[in-house]
């Protein structure tokens, strides 16, 4: 795996085999052992890391996670002089400060995220016709560069510019398309074009929603969105998406049932007040122990609130009670509110 | 008449316990801060008050925010006094301070009733406090034939030259837990910065004694877990229970009202320190410091430990308010 030496290289290569063989059903090593290897050589390689490590550690529960607004403070990872295969930024304006996530090699991520999506959504149709942002043009949006895995770049269309859905060149890609497509989206994104006037899609269409609203301008509850997505697309599949830039994997669920991690996923809610892991089904604030983090860190403490089920499953609720706005949905509002 | 009024009206709050209010403090924060808000109001200073020159309006409105439970007390003194009818909007989580205040009001025959926010906007001089986006948003909505006078984010900083000042900082940090904007959020100091943290730590430790904190939001407790990472990464970290100092690099600094906790510094100098909070220069509203000789552009300078008790003849925000509440 190019992107990674020595040891790096040797705990990618476990990695991937991890990811290869638990997508069969299968297990090279547990989870905990693996992870905790990756953790000591990150106490070794990552400076934050190794700040916040205040002794060994004997669970993956009790790693030590790094909150997801360090990403804009401080840099995790990789040095910026240091040639790397992606910059991933997080959602943001232009003032503001967004937040960093690098990665020596793409390689974890890519078979992570194409395998999980597959093991999701069986039969993702092909052809992509994205309200993103044209990964060729805006290399940092992790999101595209998932989508784009999905498919060969010549069945792939992208109908954001700055986060602007363009409704003209969205128009004029469903109309020469008769076959299903899979259709990623914001959900902001997504609620513009509903406002605007979307057209059904063909049967077997898959819609993909991830982020939120945000609290911002359009107010739609989880229900009026996927009724109206009924209402204007058709019998589409509509499935949701979790993923943050400052991770490498991400999570599926249906609008009715929870997020589903995988298997080099771990969720967990804590105490937001100490940080303390909770008993698997009460409500706390959410944090991930990702094995294709190799890079940055492990384990991160993000500002979401939620409920892990007994099985791994993730109900989420939301931004933590008076959290700060931020997220994927709020670069399209932005630029919607620009216009 | 109206003046003597609110006296009554002012010894009735004085006597009444506000330990249960739901204002998000700890009983004995609510009682503390209750009882510095009305130590402001002494006879003499309401004599002064009513001594400025000025129309008064006939009726007025008070949308109060979250954050400060006693921040209207002044205001409706004030504007009652001058024989104003009043209607206080109060926050819709916390409605409890404005209902007391009413009711006693209308004990002593002043007419202050809690209104929401349609009527609130009737009034012919709004006073509204708020984030910035509720005072937007109330600009965008507030009839022309109405004066508003809004007060939207601010913060307040502090300069600390001597260790003995830590306690008297630490009751401005455990005086309402660092909500409002008269709390010190940044602190800067020349002293050597992990002998002034952990004198900080100290103090707020003793100051939790008397009052113990109130209420942490769980987005509040994952910020203040996320900023004491980034001090444990580039600074220090010192937490007890219900307070915290975080040392960081002054170029790190960023204020962020965080419950019982202290964002501090080390810089060379008073010279540095101004370099530091220049970006927030016209946000900044209390300049608190224990040298005399330090200047700073913010709308009030206090000695510590006075910062949350502010005299009710001021500049707020910039403005002279006793006079700004006035017709033009």
């Amino acid at each position: 795996m190019s992107g990674w030496s020595g040891q790096a290289a040797a705990l990618a290569q476990r990695v991937s085999a991890y990811i290869s063989a638990s997508t069969q059903g299968l297990l090279t090593e547990p989870f905990e052992q693996l992870a905790l290897e990756l953790h000591r050589w990150q106490v070794a390689n990552v400076a934050v890391v190794g700040a916040l490590t205040e002794g060994p550690v004997a669970r993956w529960q009790d790693l030590p996670a790094v909150p997801v607004s360090l990403f804009k403070d401080l840099d995790i990872g990789p040095d910026p002089s240091e040639p790397v295969a992606a910059t991933f930024l997080t959602s943001g304006t232009t003032t503001s400060k967004r937040g960093v996530h690098r990665l020596r090699s793409t390689a974890l991520y890519d078979q992570g995220a194409v395998a999980w999506a597959r093991a999701c959504v069986p039969n993702l149709p092909r052809r992509v016709v994205a309200l993103l942002d044209d990964p060729r043009s805006t290399p940092t949006s992790s999101l595209s560069h998932m989508v784009a895995l999905f498919s060969p770049a010549s069945r792939c269309s992208w109908h954001c510019v700055d986060g602007l859905v363009d409704d003209a060149s969205l128009e004029a890609a469903l109309a020469q398309s008769d076959e299903p497509v899979f259709l990623p989206t914001t959900a902001f994104s997504l609620a513009f074009w509903l406002q605007r006037g979307a057209r059904p899609l063909p049967a077997g269409s898959v819609v993909m929603v991830t982020g939120g609203f945000k609290g911002r301008a359009v107010q739609w509850e989880p229900d009026e969105l996927y009724r109206r997505i009924t209402n204007a697309l058709g019998p589409v599949l509509v499935v949701t998406e979790y993923g943050m830039t400052e991770l490498s994997s991400q999570l599926w669920g249906t609008p009715d049932t929870p997020f589903r991690p995988p298997p080099w996923l771990r969720a967990l809610a804590v105490d937001p007040l100490t940080g303390g892991p909770l008993p698997a089904g009460e409500r706390g604030q959410l944090r991930f122990v990702d094995l294709c983090n190799l890079d940055s860190t492990l384990a991160i403490e993000t500002l979401d609130q939620g409920v892990v089920l007994p099985d791994g499953g993730v109900i989420l609720e939301g931004r933590l009670p008076d959290a700060p706005l931020r997220g994927c949905s709020l670069t399209a509002e932005e630029a919607e509110e620009r216009r | 008449m109206s003046w003597e009024r609110v006296q009554d009206w002012l010894e009735l709050l004085r006597a009444t316990d506000v330990g249960d209010l739901n204002t998000g403090l700890s009983p004995q924060g609510n009682r503390a801060a209750w009882s510095a808000a009305l130590d402001a109001l002494s006879p003499e200073v309401l004599v002064q008050v009513s001594a400025v020159p000025g129309t008064p309006y006939d009726t007025a409105a008070f949308v109060a925010a979250a954050t400060v439970f006693t921040a209207p007390l002044e205001w409706l003194a004030v504007l009652l006094g001058r024989g104003a009818t009043v209607g206080l909007k109060p926050p819709s989580a916390a409605p409890d301070a404005a209902e007391l205040l009413a009711r006693s009001a209308a004990r002593v025959g002043l007419p202050l009733s809690v209104v929401d926010r349609d009527h609130a906007l009737q009034h012919e001089l709004i006073v509204a406090m708020g984030g910035d986006d509720t005072m937007a948003a109330l600009r965008a909505t507030v009839p022309a034939t109405s004066r508003l006078l809004d007060h939207g984010h601010r913060f307040s900083v502090a300069w600390l030259t001597e260790l003995a000042s830590v306690d008297a900082l630490a009751d401005d940090v455990a005086l309402y837990d660092t909500r409002g904007c008269f709390s010190p959020q940044l602190v800067l100091t020349p002293i050597s910065g992990p002998v002034v943290a952990e004198a900080i730590a100290d103090a707020l430790c003793r100051a939790g004694e008397r009052l113990p904190v109130g209420e942490i939001a769980p987005s509040e407790a994952a910020r203040l877990r996320a900023r004491g990472a980034l001090a444990r990464v580039l600074g220090r970290e010192l937490r007890g229970e219900g307070y915290s100092v975080h040392l960081l690099p002054a170029d790190r600094l960023r204020p962020d009202g965080l419950p019982r906790s202290v964002a501090l510094a080390q810089v060379a100098d008073f010279a540095a320190a101004q370099q530091v909070l220049a970006p927030w220069v016209g946000t900044i509203s209390t300049f608190g410091t224990d040298d005399a000789s330090a200047a700073f552009p913010a709308d009030r300078t206090a000695a510590l430990g006075q910062m949350q008790r502010p005299p009710v003849l001021r500049v707020h925000d910039g403005r002279d308010w006793l006079r700004a509440t006035l017709r033009p």
